[in-house]
């Protein structure tokens, strides 16, 4: 830490802040200005009002659709947890070759269309489909299963796009992890799982900030997933946002169900920024492990 | 050190600006930009429509491309800068634009009405072609002919026509179907009874497994016999049948008919050209070809003269295939929608 601080004290120092100017000119330009559009239109269309936001809370469908929205997004997070942590510890006992091109194929799914996927996802879990076809083969069942169109096809394929997202920066943490402590809690007398609990676990904790906030972040917009694999109940803020703006010309209506959302987020995010690591820790395992 | 990096802020902040500014760049002379849905659905308009004109004017057509988000026209309008000259809406989409005044007004002494139905004439549009949503089924599941559905009561009669079935997510045109089921006669529609479309809605409810959102969902979800019955397109099933072989069919027996409209932004930079281009897709020759690609209702009654009759038994404003369906009531969409999405919102939520 002290090191750090000192490389940067000198003139670099100074050559740091002014570029800084750079991306914070391109925030400004794409994302703030935009942002602040949305909030301005939330109040100013089509008229100086509060009825954008009234409109919110007069029918339950909105804070549903919000907490619909919520629900699948935590659901995902979890899930690329239980999948992307020991899908990172395995990356990080390879060799460094087979880890490289596992990697790859970890962030494949992200460079295929969206739509491509999700009809490849369509033959495989429709009711003709193929693990409908094995499964009546085999004679496990008779009827076919309704494997698509529910929460269960949307959270599959949300988890198998943003598992990256979570392995990624777990695994970069994992990197930093000195290997020396395993080795001293092990010579200890640790048990794996006890070293995994008290060593590994909780100095990889940042990263499993990291990946669950990106996850859920990129979780609660998406919406070509949800429209498209789910069935009626998996109606997301995203799609009425849309639904609003795009069709139905309600600029200030839509506007302010998008600052809600951004609200929630927020929100989210700065409790989960500000809860301090070990308390963090201890819900996760509370969560996991002695709560189940 | 520190001038490069503040000169550096600074060109990049110039070359930012100066790509802002470039995007407003002068009109260019004898160059239309049309805008439709893309797909194949505007390959089939490139040749029945933009070629031809090119090739009888010079005048290049620029195309571009979006999924009918009225809202991007508003941007344009609003914003003041038009970059599309013609764009093929939605009929509630002409209905709402119309409402806050972002079409230009058709010049009908350019654009020759007298052959065109007049469900496709409108002060600030001209119908690009007519389209039927209506009950699709797969062959394959009712092989006896006498007994396939002729109806919506019998669309909602689970236990003559058991099976899954497919309704869009959009409360326009499928309440209708509710109301025809229900036995509400087919002139008596409108005003729509929204309390009693979705109590006989609640009824089907639980046998509808997919709610549909984009138009090639439906020839997919009976191909792959997901669903038994669906409510579709009829452009799309048209080209399943011709284009993939596969073995659908549809019901014309209440059907909801609906114009797709060629629009001028208010204040598009080629007005006048514009209007040429409308005169001329709205042709009988030109939508007799639009037909013959595309499986869309001809907006000119000269058209079917100009097509083989088995392909014109086929189109949705054919007048035997016309009288059985019903012409959806776009003022009254453009009224209640807002409202109406709200309620649908809620009740596909209720369990």
């Amino acid at each position: 830490m002290n090191q750090t601080t000192k490389k940067y004290a000198g003139s670099e120092f100074y050559v740091g802040t002014k570029l800084i100017l750079v991306p914070i000119f391109v925030l400004m330009l794409f994302f703030i200005v935009p942002i602040a559009q949305i909030i301005s239109s939330s109040f100013l269309s089509p008229s100086l009002t509060l009825d954008n936001y009234v409109r919110i809370f007069s029918s339950s469908v909105y804070l549903e659709v919000i907490w619909i929205t919520l629900r699948i997004s935590l659901v995902v997070t979890f899930s690329c947890l239980l999948i992307g942590y020991p899908f990172a510890l395995f990356l990080h006992k390879l060799q460094p070759k087979t880890r490289k091109a596992l990697m790859v194929l970890a962030i494949l799914p992200l460079w295929i269309n969206p739509l491509a996927f999700i009809q490849g996802w369509r033959i495989i879990l429709q009711r003709e489909g193929i693990v409908n076809r094995i499964l009546m083969e085999a004679g496990i069942i008779v009827e076919p299963l309704q494997l698509i169109y529910n929460l269960f096809a949307v959270s599959l394929v949300m988890v198998y796009l943003l598992v990256p997202f979570m392995t990624l920066p777990i695994y970069a943490s994992l990197k930093q992890l000195d290997l020396n402590l395993v080795k001293a809690s092990q010579n200890l007398g640790a048990s794996p799982f006890q070293t995994f609990r008290r060593v590994i676990f909780p100095m990889t904790l940042s990263g499993v900030q990291t990946g669950m906030l990106l996850v859920f972040i990129l979780a609660m917009g998406y919406f070509v997933t949800p429209t498209l694999l789910g069935g009626r109940s998996e109606l997301v803020i995203s799609r009425v946002i849309d639904e609003q703006i795009n069709r139905l010309f309600n600029w200030g209506f839509g506007s302010a169900l998008t600052v809600l959302l951004f609200l929630v987020i927020i929100t989210l995010f700065l409790i989960m920024r500000f809860i301090p690591r070990r308390e963090f820790a201890q819900t996760l395992w509370r969560e996991f492990y002695v709560g189940t | 050190m520190k001038r490069i990096i503040l000169s550096f802020t600074f060109v990049l902040t110039a070359v930012l600006l100066a790509l802002t500014i470039h995007s407003c760049k002068p009109k260019e002379e004898n160059v239309l930009v049309v805008c439709s849905f893309g797909g194949t659905f505007q390959e089939a308009q490139r040749k029945a429509f933009f070629e031809p004109f090119q090739n009888e004017t010079g005048i290049t057509i620029k195309e571009a491309t979006y999924s009918g988000e009225a809202s991007i026209i508003e941007a344009m309008v609003k914003s003041g800068k038009v970059e599309w000259d013609v764009v093929d809406v939605e009929h509630a989409v002409l209905l709402l634009g119309k409402s806050k005044g972002l079409y230009e007004p058709i010049d009908y002494t350019v654009v020759d009405s007298s052959a065109l139905f007049p469900e496709a004439v409108d002060q600030h549009g001209v119908g690009a072609d007519f389209y039927s949503t209506l009950i699709a089924y797969n062959e394959q599941n009712y092989p006896d002919p006498a007994k396939r559905p002729k109806g919506w009561s019998h669309f909602w009669d689970t236990k003559k026509y058991p099976g899954p079935r497919s309704l869009r997510n959009n409360p326009y045109t499928t309440l209708e179907f509710a109301l025809l089921a229900d036995g509400v006669q087919p002139d008596k529609l409108y005003p729509l009874d929204v309390d009693r479309a979705f109590a006989s809605l609640d009824k089907l409810k639980k046998n509808v497994t997919v709610w549909w959102t984009q138009g090639q969902q439906p020839p997919q979800l009976l191909s792959d016999k997901e669903v038994v019955l669906s409510s579709a397109w009829s452009g799309r099933i048209w080209n399943a049948r011709k284009q993939k072989q596969l073995p659908l069919s549809m019901v014309w027996q209440g059907g909801l008919l609906e114009p797709e409209w060629w629009v001028i932004p208010k204040g598009a930079k080629n007005k006048d050209l514009a209007m040429k281009f409308i005169e001329f897709a709205s042709r009988a020759e030109n939508q007799a070809k639009m037909a013959e690609y595309f499986g869309v209702g001809p907006t000119n009654k000269n058209s079917f003269a100009h097509l083989d009759k088995n392909l014109v038994a086929e189109l949705p404003t054919y007048p035997e295939n016309k009288a059985k369906q019903v012409s959806i009531n776009g003022e009254w969409w453009a009224k209640n929608q807002d409202k109406v999405t709200e309620r649908w919102n809620k009740w596909l939520l209720e369990k």
